[in-house]
């Protein structure tokens, strides 16, 4: 008995002993990140001097900390690396932030539910309609008038944005500043490329002579004829002209591969509604209807199939699968523009290898603008927040030209420098400093790059704002250097054959583009028995449109479409049609005050 | 004298088995079901650890391998980066400490007050016993939800306070009903004779009851820990000062992070020609497999130390009838 109480002593000792220097060790890891924030704090005071000169009369001698509920950021805890430094020194600010992504949407509903979710918060639209009537959020609108940067986008942006909630906020009070909102127009479309649009590997296009593609009709042909000359990528992988995938068909109520196809030809379906499509012009046309373009799609996907063109994996294959066979160049027609990113790089491109935009000529994309009124979410203040007018500053500071240059590119001299024209250029260690988390010199506070950048992970104006430096856009993307730079033998030949400067560029010479207002409010929520019908409706309609895809012959493709659209209407149609026919309303509405305002 | 005896008895049983192993031959039946059972346990093992193998060995794969799934039985391209970039986390070693603290404190408490809890529970003289028992019991039925605990946590000052951690589980219904069924079945006759030698309610439980109630402790010590590491969702809600977040919370928000990161390199690939080693940069699934491995290895290592309680037995002959 005795013995065996000292073994069991001794092991647990050992054990205990192993467990202090295992956490010893491992401790050991971070005191590098310890020492770099200690011996900071000295520098911290000396510059929050220098801010102060710019902020005017607020008092930044006792250190803060902000409380972030961001429904945006994806990491929980206190912004470090240098970020975190740069906010320390200019504000004697510590960011703390709350990630309901990390945490959970309990996080949400329990704070709020206290009647306290943060100081600083970046929230859904549809959370603001809610926060406003019960008080948790501040009233800025007297606030902004004493912003230096901010004050310059009230008219323009915010206040038709709080405007739009005018059911729980009738005075036009602001509560919230929307997110990522482009200073361009509500008619601009600044990217190189429409989000959805035909795009094809140049090489084999080439390969088989790159025929002129009047329609679709001529784009199925084209793609057999690929497929025909390059059965197999060089390393022996089947290539499949087109490749479909289910897992993203969830909450949109209808074929996800559908919907954006839809939209090369002028109809678009707006987010939270299932049943409908909208055109530039206003026309609202419900997805079962005879004419409808999401059954021409599917009819386009059908003859497809027929000619042995879609991915027998398709019915079961998830995105994951659809991106490793990008990655692979095993996929003739692309139109998601970030799908080209997967196989397309600058080596590549000098041997003129890589996916392209090639435009069907019969096709009329619709495209929303530039987030002018921005895209989904806000910046609020928390009603009970304690240093409204730091956290004000704050935000003002993150729209000041130094701000933003900060979030979107890092520091002057390490991430960009100027040219002799007096425009910025990535350095060597700039262009790859986001991937490669190249570490920070430690004046800047040491770390990752990547690791320092800021977890808010949003920012109020976005970079396609103009820099009144340079007189670019913040994004790198844009600058006159970087597209210098990334100009390959695929990008000049490209431009060489549609005679444009780029796939934007070409459809808006050739009249083959409505780019429609971004209209970001909140819809409104369903009630829970649209809610019900909705899913239903959503469920066979998902089920139908695949087996047509996928029917024997034309027969069952129509005979699966007649009794689609008579079964729907018994699981309640109408009322979700009426439900979405009212959301599009409101966003025709929108689109109109939004372009006459301009 | 009574050891002498005991191996006196004990030593033909064992040459009679010896005999039966040599003197009889196994005919084909017995031969076969042997096999068979060897075979389906051998299996049965596989099972069980074959998952752990697998992660393993998919956390020290070459990552673009493993993400597609390439690894199944072995290695392949061994490298240990992913462990590495686990380790380089900023304040893992504080969230370890908190962790290994929660363990080790709020194990200790919950060990102590469920055997105390337990072993007064079923003392028939205790002061309004069936009240308190029910009382105790009814919060293993009965739970207001996730907002009302929230309130109440936080009107106790328990948000941002190590002590969450702690005080929440100190009374575990589960682990009480567990001592007091265990005490009951030991005989009564032991906590008699130390109260007629003059031992109150406290020497008994310190004296008598607390060593015999070792296994059952073990058991009930073996939740708690795994309970207590495992443990999350408390950060989530309740803790909003890094300093106090646990190893469990960090990885996971390591994940989170990292993930999305993984693509978003992914598709901000389009224009650079920046692509760091395939095999070494992260992926989703080499991401979750090396956090997984890092989370489970301390918690595995707790069951050896606590195995050696699990001895039946230990009463037996303590009562001589």
């Amino acid at each position: 008995m005795s013995y065996s109480r000292k073994v069991a002593k001794r092991s647990l000792t050992v054990s205990l002993a192993g467990l202090i220097l295992a956490s010893a060790a491992l401790s050991g890891c971070s005191s590098n990140s310890k020492n770099t924030s200690s011996s900071s704090e000295p520098a911290g005071s000396g510059a929050s001097a220098g801010a102060s000169q710019t902020a005017g009369a607020i008092d930044h001698s006792k250190p803060i900390t902000i409380t972030v509920f961001d429904n945006a950021a994806n990491y929980q805890g206190e912004q470090t690396g240098w970020y975190g430094k740069l906010v320390k020194d200019k504000f004697n600010i510590t960011l703390n932030i709350l990630a309901p992504q990390v945490a959970g949407d309990q996080l949400y509903k329990t704070r709020t539910a206290a009647g306290d979710l943060g100081d600083l918060l970046i929230i859904d639209n549809s959370q603001l309609e809610e926060l406003i009537p019960a008080g948790l959020v501040m009233d800025m609108t007297d606030k902004l008038k004493n912003t230096k940067y901010l004050s310059q986008y009230v008219d323009k942006h915010f206040k038709p944005f709080n405007a739009a909630f005018d059911k729980v906020n009738p005075e036009g009070k602001i509560y919230g500043l929307p997110t990522f909102e482009a200073d361009t127009s509500p008619t601009t479309f600044s990217e190189e490329i429409p989000y959805s649009s035909p795009i094809m590997p140049w090489d084999y296009y080439k390969g088989v002579g790159a025929p002129k593609l009047n329609n679709l009709q001529d784009l199925l042909n084209v793609l057999k004829q690929m497929q025909a000359k390059y059965p197999k990528t060089p390393d022996g992988k089947p290539i499949v002209p087109i490749t479909l995938w289910k897992d993203w068909d969830g909450g949109t109520g209808a074929m996800e591969n559908v919907r954006w196809l839809s939209n090369w030809y002028g109809y678009e379906k707006p987010d939270s509604t299932t049943t409908i499509q909208l055109n530039a012009k206003g026309d609202i046309v419900p997805i079962i209807d005879d004419n409808s373009m999401y059954k021409k799609i599917l009819q386009f996907y059908f003859d497809a199939n027929q000619m042995g063109l879609v991915d027998p994996d398709s019915p079961t294959q998830d995105w994951n699968k659809v991106a490793e066979k990008l990655t692979n160049k095993q996929v003739l027609l692309l139109w998601y523009s970030w799908q080209r990113g997967f196989y397309n790089s600058i080596e590549r491109g000098r041997n003129g290898d890589g996916n392209v935009a090639v435009p069907i000529a019969d096709s009329h994309i619709i495209q929303n603008s530039d987030a002018y009124y921005g895209n989904g979410r806000v910046f609020a203040i928390g009603a009970k927040a304690k240093n409204p007018d730091r956290i004000m500053e704050f935000m003002d500071w993150l729209n000041s030209p130094e701000g933003l240059r900060y979030y979107t590119n890092g520091f002057e001299g390490f991430n960009y420098e100027k040219t002799a024209d007096g425009k910025y250029q990535l350095t060597e260690v700039g262009q790859t400093a986001f991937q490669k988390n190249t570490p920070v010199p430690d004046e800047y506070g040491g770390g990752g790059y990547q690791d320092g950048q800021s977890k808010i992970n949003s920012m109020i104006m976005s970079d396609f704002v103009i820099d009144p430096d340079t007189g670019e856009f913040y994004n790198s993307n844009y600058w006159s250097a970087t597209i210098e730079a990334n100009k390959t033998a695929l990008t000049t030949d490209w431009q060489k054959t549609y005679n444009a400067e780029n796939a934007t560029d070409y459809y808006l010479k050739n009249n083959m583009i409505d780019v429609v207002p971004n209209i970001n409010t909140s819809l409104g929520s369903d009630s829970s028995d649209i809610k019900n019908k909705r899913s239903q409706i959503s469920d066979y309609v998902k089920n139908t449109s695949w087996k047509m895809v996928f029917a024997k012959n034309q027969a069952e493709f129509d005979q699966l479409w007649t009794k689609m659209q008579k079964d729907v209407e018994g699981l309640g149609w109408k009322d979700v049609l009426a439900a979405d026919t009212a959301k599009a309303e409101k966003i025709v509405k929108m689109r109109a005050e939004a372009t006459a305002g301009k | 004298m009574s050891r002498n005896t005991a191996e006196a008895v004990h030593e033909p049983v064992h040459q009679s088995r010896v005999d039966k192993k040599s003197g009889f031959k196994l005919s084909a039946t017995d031969k076969f079901i042997s096999v068979l059972i060897y075979t389906l346990f051998s299996l049965f093992a596989l099972i069980c650890v074959y998952p752990f193998y697998s992660i393993i060995i998919n956390t020290i794969s070459a990552n673009d391998i493993s993400a597609r799934g390439d690894v199944v039985f072995f290695p392949k391209h061994i490298h240990f980066q992913n462990y590495l970039d686990v380790f380089k986390i900023p304040g893992l070693g504080h969230a370890a400490l908190i962790s290994v603290g929660r363990t080790v404190i709020g194990t200790s408490l919950t060990v102590g007050a469920s055997a105390f809890l337990g072993f007064m529970f079923s003392q028939e003289d205790m002061w309004g016993r069936r009240f308190w028992y029910r009382f105790t019991i009814i919060t293993m039925f009965f739970n207001a939800g996730i907002i009302p605990w929230y309130l109440t946590m936080r009107s106790l000052h328990l948000t941002n306070n190590f002590l969450a951690y702690i005080l929440p589980v100190i009374v575990a219904p589960f682990f009480i009903i567990l001592v007091k069924t265990f005490v009951e079945s030991t005989p009564k006759e032991l906590q008699q004779a130390a109260s007629i030698d003059g031992a109150g309610v406290m020497t008994i439980f310190f004296r008598v009851m607390l060593p015999i109630c070792k296994p059952i402790l073990a058991t009930v010590a073996i939740f708690a820990a795994v309970d207590q590491w495992n443990s999350f969702q408390d950060t989530l809600l309740l803790v909003t000062d890094s300093q106090l977040y646990s190893l469990q919370f960090i990885l996971y928000n390591y994940i989170n992070q990292a993930s999305s990161l993984s693509t978003m390199v992914n598709l901000q690939n389009a224009g650079s020609t920046a692509m760091a080693s395939l095999s070494t940069k992260q992926t989703t699934t080499s991401i979750r497999m090396t956090v997984t491995i890092i989370v489970v290895a301390p918690i595995l290592l707790v069951y050896p130390i606590f195995q050696r309680f699990f001895v039946k037995g230990i009463m037996i002959g303590a009562v001589k009838g």
